[in-house]
């Protein structure tokens, strides 16, 4: 007789390995509670609490001096990394949708425990040490930003946006869970532990390549690479902006960080394995990124276009598979979301009720109308282009300099030749805010810039934050810089 | 704080604050004039040795990243040209724009440029050393953009930024390669590694890729085309700008980079090919040009590759002829630039053949121009001449077909400079506009600049021959070997010059003077204008083509990069596929059931109706809840069984809100549709049996076969993994069916509620 002893705890289970994540759906819950009982006509006071949950979650969620896990669960130097970056970014586009919601269509309260669902969905993925587990996290982040797509529920866009992010998510989420099986049919495990060893002597099984490649279509979908990119304008367009400056930001992120984790830092064989087909794939989605951007009026799309664009820089990271690279990745991520964020911001500055401004020509007039936001407006699109010494500069830097150092010399001159291409569109918005104002008054049309708009403190504020992060981060990068290494050196194993 | 740090910063304090004048401010401009003065003063101090040379800022530590300023000799040559020529524009600037003129931008602007450009000479780093360089691009674009509502104003802007900020980027790319050949990014320590430079295959791409930077910064061909087009900026920033210091940031790098990279044997050729082509054929153009501005433009081009030919070899002497040429230009031309600005502001056209006698209506101006293009001619005692000098005899001890180019080069400059000089005199048109000399405040800057080229004319070697022989020695690391002088002797050069001065003097009378072919547009424009057509073109139609917006199409997209990586890897690897990879072997139920499920899922793509399809695939579903049983799975069969049983309610609620059914939208695309589908099977048969063929670990079955009835004392294994092994599992499936149970429940509820309102 060999009774099996009842051990719902893996041995060395810590709990305080789950607790940043146990606070962040606390917090959901809270919310989502607190959000029914609230006078409707003070909503905005769910927000504040949502930005004093989320500030909270990326204190708490700090990672010890040493690593802790629960099971699958790791609170390492890189799990709390992320959950910084993930409560702080999502605080900041709290922030900017406080003034906002309304005007986009959004007039539920569900909104706030909505994403933060999302972001414990995030913080889940960046923290899983297991492929079901990140699984799961993806899943759960997925489906509160499925829901947040539709939130303009009254528009027809944004619920076509919400669909069609669903039924291609879910699509993407199949081959990422049968590469997940496939996986484990080699492995004999989902634990990323086991997943280094699937690489014997003579490379890997055609098995196994496969798994991966599907688990990379999968997170293709996520971070939308081309080919899996084809979404992005669509749902990017449809949402309401709020929610697109949440998913370029937050979503990408955590997607990031998850396929690092499991796919970067456990399975160094795929760069070596998949080379080709990552290669092409980071090179294609830069190139194609650009290119569609180049033409687009909507500023919103060619946001959108343009994150296809990063999301093509960030990949030759996963090309590279060193940790120079992985490092470079999460600083670029920081860097990214700070000046997107600026970015989406000041595009909802200009919405108006009934008149949500969308195109690029709207912001004609706007140096002239509002020289502050111009001026974060222009630091944002510059340093999304690289120039120096903003955030982005530096980031492009560091993450090029990675990929050289690796030996990538064509990926990175197709890198440099896609910076030069998307100056052209991101220096566009320049000259409309400073240099169209003449041209529309001649055409006897009023851009958006030019209305009286209402006074919107919070969004101020959060554009104000959103260029000094991106001017700081560029002026003085070497904390960040040395926080993303150390947080990579910690993850065990590596 | 050291004198470097204070003088490099002033600009860029003093940029945001001009920003705080109100519109038409002139004092933004005497404070721009002050700060240049100030930066001025610091540099000297730094020269006379009052104040060190180094300051060391760090900035990305983990990169080895430092924003570190050196103000050697060479910096410090480029730093005095730079803020001693930016303090005669800014001052000229203050009185020559309009009063309606936003002056605050400009000035900001303005110094934003100054700023940027010490930077560039200034900085250590090579890496520091490409952000400013982006930087004066970038304030480039806006100086030139300055006139805003212009159209040409803004394609001119948009071409130079496209071009030098293209080069730059190249050059980056050549550094950063240059970095990880030798480690470092510092110029000092990159300046001891050459042997490394020249031993890795990297260099010459690398030295290849800096040239380019170098070529699109100075306008030589091919990158010529965007100079003439930034001539739409105001005259003094084109005096500053494309005439006196930011063209010739890509002469600083080839003096400040040339011991480095001339280990690579691609670099002084390339360099001194381009050089004198640009040279001769710029010159060619110029003649050809009836906007003084445009004439100047492509003289300052060709000018800029007389330089560049000089400083190519990175030698001592040719490198101390290069930079006094390199003075001189920026006195003559500069005064040429705000001369030609004084001009236009007076008779309101640039147009060579519409003016009229200026020697008798504008005689101050007409001399000062005089002057300044026989400098720029060659004419002994001036300046021009005593570089040209060395340049020819530089280049009549070299290749022969060099020195023809050299010397066609030399007849044309002086051809163009007596069509500036006397063709402004007389004046094409005796009844052309006439105007009078201007204000002292306007005549002065050019006056200094054109006293200073005669000056170093006639006293070359007191006046710059300690400075230059000092950069010389910081570029090449070794000292010259000869003096400046007017007079050198009667030798070759000598005689070349005369032959030259002649030709050029011929050229002009015998032919300029009774027609001139205009020029047509440049090839390199053409070229420009048809690439950035087709991008924008080729960029609107892939997008229209393939972000379509609907669905099916996104959706095949994904599925078909799928099955075609399956099958290139299934192609190039091979599935191993064992004989038993199937558990059992298929009987007569097996197909019967199969068939019906093959049956079904035809039967929901033929359906007409919404209903019709949802129950041929509930028909399929059950099928497959079938298959189960047959396999000896009898709780996958009831999960399958309850899965199709809850969502046929939720199909059936859902259609109230969906449009009616459609389908024959995409009959088109339905062959695409049947190979996919196909594919897809296929694919996932092939998948499934490769992956059971490679099993690697023992089938968790026989663990509950083995252990159920010790370990849990039950006898049906089905029933002991449910309610034991996996009870947890069991409690959390039998709460998410709750749970979808009840918004089942709800949605119907809801549904009847609204239908009972209506």
């Amino acid at each position: 007789m060999n009774p099996l002893p009842l051990n719902l705890l893996p041995p060395g289970a810590d709990y305080a390995a789950v607790m940043p994540l146990l606070w962040a759906f606390a917090a959901a819950v809270l919310v989502l509670i607190a959000e029914m009982f609230w006078p409707y006509r003070s909503r905005r006071g769910v927000g504040w609490l949502t930005i004093a949950a989320l500030l909270a979650i990326a204190v708490l969620g700090r990672a010890p001096s040493e690593a802790v896990y629960f099971g699958p669960i790791a609170l390492d130097g890189f799990s709390g990394w992320c959950n910084g970056l993930l409560c702080l970014v999502a605080a900041l586009s709290v922030l900017m949708s406080l003034d906002t919601l309304e005007v986009n269509g959004v007039t539920r309260g569900e909104y706030y425990p909505l994403l933060l669902f999302a972001v414990a969905g995030g913080m889940v993925m960046a923290a899983a040490t297991d492929l079901v587990v990140m699984f799961l996290g993806l899943e759960t982040m997925s489906m509160a930003v499925y829901v947040l797509a539709g939130m303009g529920k009254a528009r027809r866009r944004s619920n076509e946006a919400s669909l069609k992010y669903f039924l291609l998510g879910a699509f993407a989420s199949a081959f990422m869970l049968y590469g997940i099986a496939l996986l484990y049919s080699q492995a004999g495990s989902t634990d990323l532990a086991a997943m280094a060893g699937l690489a014997g002597e003579g490379g890997t099984s055609a098995v196994t390549r496969l798994g991966a490649a599907l688990l990379l279509v999968g997170f293709g979908f996520k971070i939308a690479a081309v080919p899996f990119h084809l979404w992005a304008p669509d749902v990017y367009e449809g949402a309401p902006s709020p929610v697109t400056a949440f998913m370029a930001t937050v979503v990408k992120a955590a997607a990031f960080a998850a396929l690092l984790r499991s796919v970067l830092l456990a399975m160094p064989w795929v760069a070596g394995e998949l080379q080709t087909p990552l290669w092409v794939a980071a090179a294609a989605t830069m190139t194609v990124g650009n290119l569609a951007a180049l033409r687009q009026r909507s500023l919103k799309r060619m946001l959108a276009f343009s994150s296809v664009a990063h999301t093509g820089y960030l990949a030759m990271a996963v090309v590279a598979g060193t940790s120079e690279a992985a490092a470079a990745l999460l600083f670029y991520l920081a860097a990214y979301a700070a000046m997107n964020l600026g970015a989406f911001a000041v595009m909802m500055l200009l919405a108006d009720r009934g008149r949500p401004a969308e195109n690029i020509s709207d912001l004609a007039g706007l140096g002239r109308a509002r020289p502050l936001a111009a001026l974060a407006m222009t630091v944002c699109m510059l340093s999304l282009t690289g120039i120096p010494p903003l955030g982005g500069f530096v980031a492009k830097v560091s993450l090029f300099g990675a990929v050289l150092d690796a030996g990538f010399y064509t990926l990175v001159v197709v890198a440099v030749l896609n910076s030069v291409l998307s100056a052209a569109y991101y220096l566009g918005v320049i000259r409309a805010m400073y240099f169209d104002d003449a041209d529309s008054v001649a055409a006897g049309g009023a851009s958006a810039a030019s209305r009286v708009l209402p006074s919107r403190p919070a969004l101020t504020v959060s554009i104000l934050l959103a260029a000094l992060a991106v001017v700081l981060i560029g002026l003085s990068p070497s904390p960040l810089l040395g926080s993303s290494l150390r947080a990579l050196a910690s993850v065990a194993g590596f | 704080m050291p004198a470097v740090f204070l003088a490099a910063a002033l600009p860029f304090v003093v940029s945001p604050i001009l920003l705080l004048f109100r519109r038409p401010d002139r004092r933004a401009g005497l404070l721009s004039a002050a700060a240049c003065a100030g930066a001025f003063a610091c540099f000297v101090s730094v020269a006379l040795g009052a104040s060190p040379a180094t300051v060391a800022l760090p900035w990305i530590g983990p990169l080895g990243l430092s924003f570190s300023l050196h103000a050697d000799p060479l910096a410090l040559f480029f730093a005095l040209l730079i803020t001693g020529v930016g303090f005669l524009v800014a001052a000229f600037a203050t009185s020559y724009l309009d009063s309606n003129e936003n002056f605050p931008r400009f000035f900001s602007f303005l110094m934003l440029f100054t700023g940027s450009m010490l930077g560039v000479v200034l900085s250590s780093n090579l890496m520091a050393l490409f952000v400013f360089w982006e930087m004066t691009s970038f304030s480039s674009f806006l100086l030139i953009g300055f006139w805003h509502h212009r159209e040409r104003s803004r394609y001119g802007a948009l071409k130079a930024l496209v071009v030098t900020g293209s080069g730059g980027l190249a050059m980056l790319l050549g550094f950063i390669m240059v970095g990880i050949v030798c480690g470092s990014f510092e110029i000092a320590v990159l300046a001891e590694r050459g042997a490394l430079l020249a031993a890795n295959p990297w260099a010459t791409p690398a030295v290849l890729l800096i040239i380019a930077g170098v070529l699109t910064k100075s306008a030589q061909l091919p990158f010529h085309l965007w100079l003439p087009s930034a001539m739409e900026a105001p005259t003094p920033v084109s005096a500053f700008l494309h005439a006196a210091t930011m063209v010739k940031a890509g002469l600083f790098m080839v003096a400040r980079l040339g011991p480095l990279l001339s280990v690579v044997p691609l670099w002084t050729p390339t360099l001194a090919l381009f050089g004198l082509l640009t040279m001769t054929w710029c010159g060619w153009l110029a003649l050809r040009q009836k906007d003084l501005k445009a004439l100047l433009a492509f003289s300052t081009v060709s000018q800029l590759g007389l330089i560049l030919v000089l400083l190519a070899p990175a030698e001592p002497d040719t490198t101390a002829a290069g930079l006094l040429h390199l003075l001189n230009h920026a006195c003559f031309k500069g005064a040429l630039f705000l001369l030609v600005g004084v001009l236009e502001h007076e008779l309101h056209t640039r147009d060579l053949s519409l003016m009229g006698p200026l020697r008798r209506n504008m005689p101050f101006t007409w001399l000062l121009i005089a002057l300044a293009a026989l400098s720029m001619a060659g004419v002994p005692p001036m300046g021009g001449f005593v570089s040209k000098e060395l340049f020819l005899d530089h280049l009549l001890n070299g290749h022969p077909l060099l020195a023809l180019l050299a010397v066609a080069g030399a007849v044309l400059t002086a051809a163009y400079c007596f069509a500036l000089a006397a063709g402004l005199a007389a004046g094409r048109r005796p009844d052309g506009p006439r105007g009078q000399d201007p204000s002292l405040s306007l005549l002065l800057p050019p006056a200094l600049l054109v006293a200073a080229t005669v000056g170093l004319g006639i006293f070359p070697d007191q006046l710059v021959g300690a400075p230059v022989a000092a950069a010389t020695l910081a570029a090449t690391g070794s000292s010259v070997t000869g003096h400046f002088a007017v007079w050198h002797g009667a030798g070759p050069s000598l005689w070349t010059s005369a032959f030259a001065v002649s030709m050029g003097l011929a050229l002009w009378w015998g032919w300029w003077q009774k027609r001139v072919p205009p020029a047509s547009t440049l090839i390199a424009d053409r070229v420009y204008d048809h690439a950035l057509e087709q991008l924008e073109t080729r960029a609107r139609r892939l997008t229209a083509s393939y972000m379509s917006g609907i669905l099916w199409r996104y959706c095949s997209v994904i599925l078909l990069t799928v099955i075609v990586g399956v099958a290139v890897v299934a192609a190039s690897q091979g599935f191993v596929i064992q004989d038993g990879w199937s558990s059992r072997h298929a009987g007569p139920w097996d197909l019967a059931v199969c068939a019906t499920a093959i049956l079904a899922a035809l039967a929901t793509l033929k359906a007409r109706t919404r209903l019709a399809a949802i129950l041929a695939l509930g028909a399929s579903g059950f099928s497959l809840a079938l298959m189960f049983a047959l396999s000896a799975a009898p709780d996958l069969a009831l999960t399958q069984i309850m899965v199709e049983t809850i969502s046929v309610p939720l199909f059936l609620a859902v259609f109230a809100f969906l449009p009616p059914y459609q389908v024959d939208r995409v009959r088109r695309a339905r062959p695409l549709h049947a190979v996919l589908a196909v594919a897809a099977g296929l694919g996932t048969a092939l998948l499934l049996a490769a992956s059971r063929s490679q099993r690697v670990a023992e089938p968790i079955s026989s663990f509950f076969v083995e252990k159920s009835v010790d370990a849990a004392g039950g006898h049906n294994v089905v029933n002991v993994i449910l309610v034991d092994f996996r009870a947890l599992d069991t409690l959390g499936e039998i709460t998410v069916l709750g749970v979808a149970a009840i918004a089942c429940y709800a949605i119907i509820k809801l549904l009847s509620e609204k239908e009972a309102g209506r």
